[in-house]
């Protein structure tokens, strides 16, 4: 197994506040990864770093043998936790714009993926409901062929049955070269399509482990677990 | 296709028992192409990954044999799933044996339970 | 990568500056040929009248437009949710900043081109020709008077309007990205800093005026060789000043890219 992540020593503070303390992280590739941790752990900020949104204090991150730029931005398929495509663009013209932008995009299946949902190409992504068009940005994020994929709280604030459209979406275009790197804290929804887990609190990570070894290892589920260690 | 996941133990070995227990029902034959790995872990919600780590499991077993470029297959010989489905069975009853033994009903008493005993 | 980058931020312009455009120069067109039927009735005055205002005010709203678009576009596509697309394309900041600067002046140059086309179609022909010939005689005496250096004037006039527009193009860019370092109210900090720039060289302008017409007999004195060059070669000087100020003008664009450069890449912080 090749390392697709390396964090090394990643600070970042806001003003006082420290949002991540010394993160040392290593990431296998061909894996599917849950970074867990309450609201406010350091979640969304060691992403943003890891997209080249944030700069760190202090320390490396290297993706696939490269420092965060240009060079990542072509191998990692990221999945803000907001809507975040210009509304007065049409499907197909996302589409073309993803399609223009990264070599790795694949056209015919974004498309074959959307009409499943009824969503044809000339629709307008304002007149797309909230649920369509958060569909409409994974769909996106997941017709690439990318070697990271990074999803910011996928599954937060949707119903259970587009929660289920997002887990099968992830397994069914989900190749065993790449990773996916699944930030939650909403675990018991998720924890069986995860290989691995990692527990991140107050900005550490606590705990870097496989779902079947803590499930062997404590005889409780990963969200058990997870409750333990994050009681108040 | 169904599948009975407990959350508190490892996946791996349930899916292998749950496909043993398949096999077992006869949901599939001997030298019958089993799902795929995308289609187990899309029916049963879990990691493709880890269904491939449990097919490979049965295959180490005997019990499954894969055929490069058309899948995954059952091995002529379904006893050994029966054996492996038995052993879960056997280990199981113990394990509720041991239970109401310590809630003070000898061996004999259980069995009498269990004949009386009806779902509520 | 860059060409791309191009062709999106044009159709993102086209899709307002266009309509606008085709808005400017249908009104036009609507008084040039109202001008056909021309009569001392009411119905034309009024309807003339009113063409008249409605291209005034067009024209005004062209300009506005343009200028508000380029500052909007900028901070809509790099400081808003669209910034969390824009800035995971595999694109450099530089390259981002290049081709948002590149096609603000691309689009102030088409709306001045326009501008002046939908003038073209609204003056009657032998107005427009009777202009030209009047352009053409100003051009030509000023040639006369000054020879090939009116050639030069007139390029490095051009090329001055064109930097001095880049340079205030880049630092309302740079006052939006350094709105950007606050927490809060990043639009505001943003209007604000633009007014610190401002107060700060309108004193350091107001202190050089001062040190100068206090000093200025010692000054002419220690100039003195300068003076006499001035004097006895009138022309050089004119190109030096319009040079001089458009160096500066490079000057201070390439300290507002390099400090906007600097917050994207290691300042970026977005909502």
């Amino acid at each position: 197994m090749s390392e697709i992540l390396c964090c090394k020593d990643l600070v970042k503070t806001y003003g006082k506040t420290k949002a991540l303390n010394d993160v040392n992280l290593k990431l296998e590739s061909g894996k599917i990864i849950g970074l867990l941790g309450p609201n406010g752990s350091g979640k969304t900020t060691l992403i943003k770093i890891l997209n080249g949104l944030l700069t760190p204090d202090f320390g490396t991150v290297t993706i696939d043998g490269y420092n965060v730029g240009t060079q990542t931005k072509k191998v990692v398929s990221y999945l803000p936790d907001n809507i975040y495509l210009n509304s007065w663009m049409t499907v197909s013209q996302i589409v073309d714009y993803f399609k223009d932008f990264y070599a790795d995009f694949r056209c015919d299946l974004a498309y074959e993926m959307m009409e499943k949902l009824g969503i044809s190409p000339d629709m307008r992504l304002k007149t797309l409901s909230k649920g369509n068009k958060e569909k409409v940005c994974l769909i996106l994020v997941m017709s690439r062929n990318a070697k990271l994929y990074i999803l910011d709280e996928p599954i937060a604030g949707v119903d259970p049955a587009a929660r289920d459209y997002v887990i099968s979406t992830i397994i069914n275009n989900y190749n065993h070269d790449a990773t996916v790197l699944i930030s939650t804290h909403l675990i018991a929804d998720i924890e069986q399509v995860l290989d691995e887990v990692i527990f991140i609190k107050n900005g550490n990570i606590v705990l870097q482990q496989t779902v079947d070894n803590i499930r062997s290892e404590h005889g409780k589920s990963v969200d058990e677990l997870f409750r333990e260690v994050f009681k108040w | 296709m169904k599948w009975e996941l407990d959350k508190n133990r490892p996946i791996c070995p349930q899916i292998c028992e749950q496909l043993c227990l398949k096999i077992v029902k006869g949901e599939f034959q001997s030298n019958e192409r089993v799902s795929s790995v995308r289609e187990v872990a899309l029916s049963a919600g879990v990691n493709p990954n880890t269904v491939q780590r449990s097919f490979e499991e049965l295959e180490r077993q005997g019990i499954l044999y894969s055929v490069r470029g058309s899948g995954w297959f059952v091995s002529d010989n379904v006893d050994l799933a029966k054996e492996i489905f038995e052993n879960i069975l056997n280990k199981k009853t113990k394990e509720y044996f041991a239970i109401m033994n310590t809630l003070g009903l000898n061996d004999e008493e259980i069995k009498e339970y269990v004949k009386e005993w009806r779902y509520e | 990568m860059v060409k791309k980058l191009f062709k999106y931020e044009f159709l993102s312009y086209f899709k307002i500056m266009g309509i606008v455009y085709i808005v400017l120069l249908s009104i036009a067109a609507f008084d040039r040929i109202s001008r056909f039927f021309e009569s001392d009735s009411t119905i034309y005055s009024i309807v003339s009248g009113f063409s008249v205002a409605t291209y005034v005010v067009t024209l005004f709203a062209v300009f506005v437009f343009s200028f508000l678009l380029i500052i909007i576009r900028f901070y809509k596509n790099f400081f808003t949710g669209e910034g969390y697309l824009s800035f995971t394309l595999p694109v450099s900041n530089t390259q981002h900043l290049l081709v948002k600067i590149l096609t603000a002046i691309a689009i102030q140059i088409l709306t001045v081109f326009v501008v002046l086309l939908s003038l073209c179609i609204i003056t009657s022909g032998d107005a427009l020709f009777e202009l030209l010939k009047a352009g053409a005689y100003l051009l030509h005496k000023f040639y006369m008077g000054v020879g090939f250096n009116s050639v030069l004037y007139i390029f490095e006039a051009l090329v001055l309007i064109i930097a001095s527009v880049i340079t205030q193009f880049l630092l309302y860019y740079a006052c939006i990205a350094i709105g950007q370092l606050y927490n809060k109210n990043r639009i505001l900090a943003a209007v604000g800093t633009y007014f610190v720039y401002y107060i700060i060289i309108q004193i350091i302008t107001t202190i050089i005026v001062v040190f100068l017409s206090v000093y200025a007999d010692n000054l002419l004195l220690f100039f003195e060789p300068v003076i006499r060059f001035m004097t006895e070669h009138p022309k050089t000087v004119v190109h030096i000043g319009l040079c001089g100020i458009i160096l500066w003008e490079l000057i201070l664009s390439a300290v507002f890219f390099i400090v906007t450069r600097f917050i994207l890449n290691k300042k970026l912080n977005l909502e």
